[in-house]
């Protein structure tokens, strides 16, 4: 693959014309944003003993936050830049990520699936380049965002703190907010899952969220992740387009379109996954599945059930229940969940960081397949697509 | 209409006869050598100043909207000659002798181009042409007179257009914005002109924009967006636009090519529902447009050529509900319409779009074609904007952008900020809020149904779709420890909206995040709600001040010097790994905004 020209020029770091580029202060600061080394998280909950402590405090109770629930939850998220997929043609992109507490390397990065009421603390490792985690759909406070021009980059180390409300189960992802446009593409992400809180089920299986119709619970469940890859993006320097620099990160232009890790193969035949990344489902007529779709990429993909759409109903997106009414408090009120059918939904589209969680109950036996085609942006135009399969038996 | 008279035609008029006396005074100096000179001198001024009265109107229609310059020429023009008449009648009458009228009119000019320019010029002009100055002034409806209503306490005092309009009466104290429809307007006219130029992006570089600007703005260059039309939010305010109310837009085209206007109700490129028949603008020719709005909702005034609109011929055209009793709700609360229980704090308008400066290159050469041919496929845009705005900007713009929301109390007779998203430009843009999830209520000037409510915090929006979103403005839930008063932050919370879409967060190919992203701020109180805006406001004037070549370049270098390609272990970019790892050592200076070690 050919080096870009771009990359090149920043071999040599004193090299001081690589960037010359004029900035005004507003430029500078949205640009260059503080950044930390090492700092300590406010309110941080040190250790098992603190967190039965304060998770019996009134005083840090988020509003219908009830007292002494939820469990202390820690994880790892160190960032590499050798990851390394091979496409069914042969190529080997090259790709970065965020090493979980198990050494796990992989891409997407492994899910973060905590329960609401937990208190998650996100440990951000990032070796010798700044970066962020921003637990996207999340709202904790500023510093705990992710965004540099209102927080902080990180160089170094830093723990996320933050505890899902009661409220809001569902569907969530997160991933790096520095030179995002990049980052992203990278593979600096990964799902994020909040399971609702319910210490004695009341049925099998598990509800999507809080107030979940009972018909809701599922026993199975698949979290597809359309993603796609421009090879060109994959060999650019962590800084490329820094600085009024051209990298062309106006251009986003995949040749490779999957499902999470797994690329569709040029012969058409389904994705299915592996143990690690299950794409393809089978499931018995009668039973529920919960979809959760993650749209990871730049441009919008329409979703296409085929005759399996008739046994999909949509009832949540972006971490939010559907529901009947508004409620500008932020927590739920009179109104209650409910759901749209697929079949009624016009746009079958999910546009770049969008997520859906859909609740399947077929009940006739067959093999349907599930085709996703990404649509570029401008053009509109099919750029590629993607095939799995729910096997109903 | 009186403003009008005066404005357009009895102000050129005054001056032209004012210049008379001054020129004949010159001409009668130097012609008649000094004999009778008063009394010839009187003649000229008596036959001059009516003759340039009636002239300097007729003159200044010879341009379809004189920009200051040409009205400069044409005033002048038109007492030079009214004086040259003059001298010619004096001459015939006392006999003196006929001057020559080219000599005459020469002289004549000598002195009424210097004196026109002085007293046209008198208005300050801004210095420079960015998209923000010339967006951000209405429509201006011509009878402007400014109300008698609470000045802004924070914020709204920069050289920007600030006009608000009292017919319509609405308040506007510290980004509240309420309105109250009065007794039906009579259709005063929107004046736009379709103009062309170029304007500054983010990086420097000058695109070629078609476009609109107010017609009696003090620049001739496209604003971008087009002026608004109708309420857009606190900062700047026109006329405000009720269902039902006759509305006349005179759009002037001042461009050699014809053009076609149209409002459309539908996001088509072909109009589906267009709120009036479109209107073909010849060359120079100026039309106008009377039309009753009658869906409240957000709509795109553009020109019907996806082109066009690329090159920058848009802007917003805003209804408001009528029989609201002067509540802020985007449309009426009938069924079926999802009801929205609480009265919205404020409005703003969020007008995206793309650039493309390949087809401003393309327009450049092409001044009299109408269409350019420039297929969808070959569009790659280059900047992406928020109401002519890239994120440096955009997250400074309290007046116009930016919503400074105290954080919402239950029971409060307010709630939540109604953001109109209008997608101008040709892609199809993801936008995604930090803070708060919001409410979609409104699509394309259609209200959302009662029963169904999605709350995002991802809303795609295609090429000119308009979709209303209500954002709440209620704490952080998930902060640990909690957003109450115990925390030190509590005071003000601060979050980007941006575009997710990525390629959007970039101007001209990198320089991340020069792109579609703003903020929004959440505030405890209304007291530093005010604090804040005034914040915003000195940090965007201060904004402009250039940083040295050297801070740039140590921050710069700490940056560059943390690894080579590859990202950071030095092994997957190849050869260079120990090149970089060696510069990192002696490249760890500190930007002095951190601890900046590894």
């Amino acid at each position: 693959m050919a080096e870009n020209p771009v990359t090149g020029t920043l071999k040599l770091p004193n090299q001081h014309n690589v960037f010359n580029c004029v900035l005004n202060e507003s430029q500078f600061e949205l640009m260059f944003p503080p950044q930390v080394g090492r700092i300590e998280t406010f309110g941080f909950v040190t250790d098992e003993a603190d967190w039965e402590a304060k998770r019996n405090d009134p005083a840090l109770m988020a509003p219908g936050m009830p007292l002494g629930i939820g469990e202390l939850r820690k994880f790892k998220r160190k960032v590499f830049v050798s990851g390394k997929l091979v496409m069914p043609d042969g190529v080997e992109i090259r790709h970065w990520g965020f090493e979980d507490e198990n050494g796990l390397k992989t891409i997407p990065s492994s899910p973060i699936r905590v329960t609401a009421g937990d208190l998650v603390q996100v440990d951000l490792q990032t070796a010798k380049n700044r970066h962020t985690i921003h637990h996207h759909g999340i709202e904790p406070d500023m510093d705990n965002d992710g965004v540099g021009h209102t927080s902080f980059e990180v160089l170094g180390h830093y723990i996320y703190q933050w505890r899902p409300h009661l409220a809001n189960a569902g569907t969530y992802f997160y991933h790096c907010h520095v030179n995002t446009t990049l980052h992203v593409q990278f593979g600096l992400f990964g799902g994020l899952i909040i399971d609702p809180f319910e210490p004695e089920p009341k049925g099998p299986g598990k509800l999507p969220f809080a107030d979940a119709k009972e018909e809701w619970r599922y026993q199975h469940e698949r979290i597809w992740v359309p993603y796609a890859i421009d090879p060109r993006w994959h060999t650019l320097h962590h800084l490329a387009g820094f600085c009024l620099e051209d990298a062309g990160l106006n251009s986003f232009d995949p040749k490779y379109f999957l499902l999470g890790k797994h690329p569709q193969h040029p012969d058409e035949r389904p994705i299915i996954g592996d143990a690690e990344q299950p794409v393809a489902l089978t499931m018995p007529a009668g039973e529920t599945a919960y979809l959760r779709i993650i749209q990871s990429t730049y441009h919008p993909v329409e979703i296409d059930f085929g005759a399996l759409g008739q046994f999909i109903e949509i009832v949540e997106s972006d971490g939010r229940p559907l529901r009947t009414e508004i409620s500008l408090t932020g927590l739920p009120g009179a109104e209650v969940p409910t759901s749209i059918p697929w079949n009624d939904w016009p746009p079958k589209r999910i546009t770049p960081a969008e997520r859906y969680g859909l609740v399947l109950k077929p009940t006739v036996p067959g093999v349907y397949p599930v085709h996703f085609t990404f649509h570029h942006w401008v053009s509109n135009e099919v750029l590629g697509h993607m095939n799995t399969e729910v096997t109903v038996v | 209409m009186r403003t009008r008279i005066t404005e357009t035609i009895a102000r050129p008029a005054l001056l032209a006869a004012a210049l008379v006396p001054a020129a004949g005074m010159w001409l009668v100096a130097v012609d008649a050598g000094g004999h009778g000179s008063l009394n010839r001198w009187l003649l000229v001024v008596l036959v001059g100043a009516p003759a340039a009265a009636l002239l300097a109107p007729l003159a200044a229609r010879l341009a379809a909207r004189p920009a200051r310059r040409e009205a400069t020429a044409l005033v002048a023009l038109a007492a030079a000659v009214a004086t040259t008449l003059g001298a010619l009648a004096a001459g015939a009458l006392d006999g003196s002798g006929a001057l020559a009228p080219g000599r005459g009119l020469l002289l004549a000019l000598a002195v009424t181009v210097p004196v026109a320019a002085v007293a046209l010029a008198w208005r300050p002009a801004p210095a420079a042409a960015h998209p923000a100055d010339v967006g951000a002034s209405p429509a201006q409806p011509a009878d402007a007179a400014p109300p008698a209503r609470p000045a802004r306490r924070a914020g709204g005092t920069t050289r920007r257009g600030f006009i608000q309009i009292g017919a319509a009466g609405s308040v506007a104290v510290a980004g509240l914005s309420r309105v109250i429809p009065a007794a039906k307007a009579q259709p005063v006219p929107f004046r736009l002109t379709i103009t062309e130029g170029d304007v500054v992006m983010e990086d420097g570089t000058p695109v070629f924009f078609r476009g609109f600007r107010a017609t009696d703005a003090v620049k001739d260059v496209p604003s971008i967006p087009g002026p608004p039309i109708g309420n857009t939010g606190p900062g700047v305010k026109g006329r405000e636009i009720f269902e039902g109310d006759e509305v006349q837009i005179v759009v002037a085209n001042s461009t050699p090519r014809e053009h076609v206007f149209v409002i459309d109700k539908g996001d088509t490129e072909a109009p589906s529902a267009p709120l009036f028949d479109p209107v073909t603008i010849g060359p120079h020719e100026t039309a106008t447009i009377n039309f009753t709005p009658h869906e409240a909702g957000s709509y795109i005034y553009r020109d019907a050529d996806r082109n066009n609109r690329l090159l920058g011929m848009y802007g917003a055209f805003i209804v408001m509900p009528a029989g609201g009793s002067g509540a802020l709700l985007p449309y009426r609360q009938e069924a079926p319409n999802l009801p929205i229980r609480t009265e919205l704090r404020s409005q703003h308008a969020w007008i995206l779009s793309d650039v493309d400066p390949v087809l401003g290159e393309l327009a450049r050469v092409q001044r009299r074609t109408s269409k350019i041919d420039y297929p969808l496929t070959k569009v790659l845009p280059r900047y992406f904007l928020i109401n002519g705005e890239t994120g440096v900007e955009a997250t400074r713009n309290e007046e116009l952008t930016i919503p400074v929301i105290p954080l919402h109390v239950e029971g409060a007779a307010f709630a939540g900020v109604l953001i109109r998203c209008i997608n101008t430009g040709v892609a199809t843009h993801s936008l995604h809020w930090h803070g708060n999830h919001v409410f979609i209520v409104m699509r394309n000037a259609v209200p959302e149904r009662e029963g169904l409510v999605f709350e995002k915090d991802v809303q795609r929006i295609e090429p000119l779709q308009r979709i209303e979103v209500i954002l709440p403005a209620h704490t952080g839930f998930e902060a640990f420890p909690p957003l109450n008063q115990n925390h030190p932050k509590v005071k003000e919370q601060h979050f980007p909206m941006h575009c997710h879409a990525e390629m959007s967060q970039t101007a001209a190919g990198g320089s991340y995040p020069f792109g579609m992203l703003t903020d929004w701020h959440l505030v405890d109180s209304e007291q530093t709600a005010v604090e804040v805006r005034q914040r915003l406001a000195d940090e965007r004037r201060d904004g402009r001040q250039p940083v040295s070549a050297d801070q740039v370049q140590a921050a710069i270098d700490e940056r560059a010097g943390n690894s080579g390609p590859g990202g950071g272990d030095g092994k997957s970019g190849g050869s260079n790994g120990s090149g970089s790892s060696g510069g990192s050592g002696d490249q760890k200076s500190s930007s002095g905004k951190g601890d900046g070690k590894g």
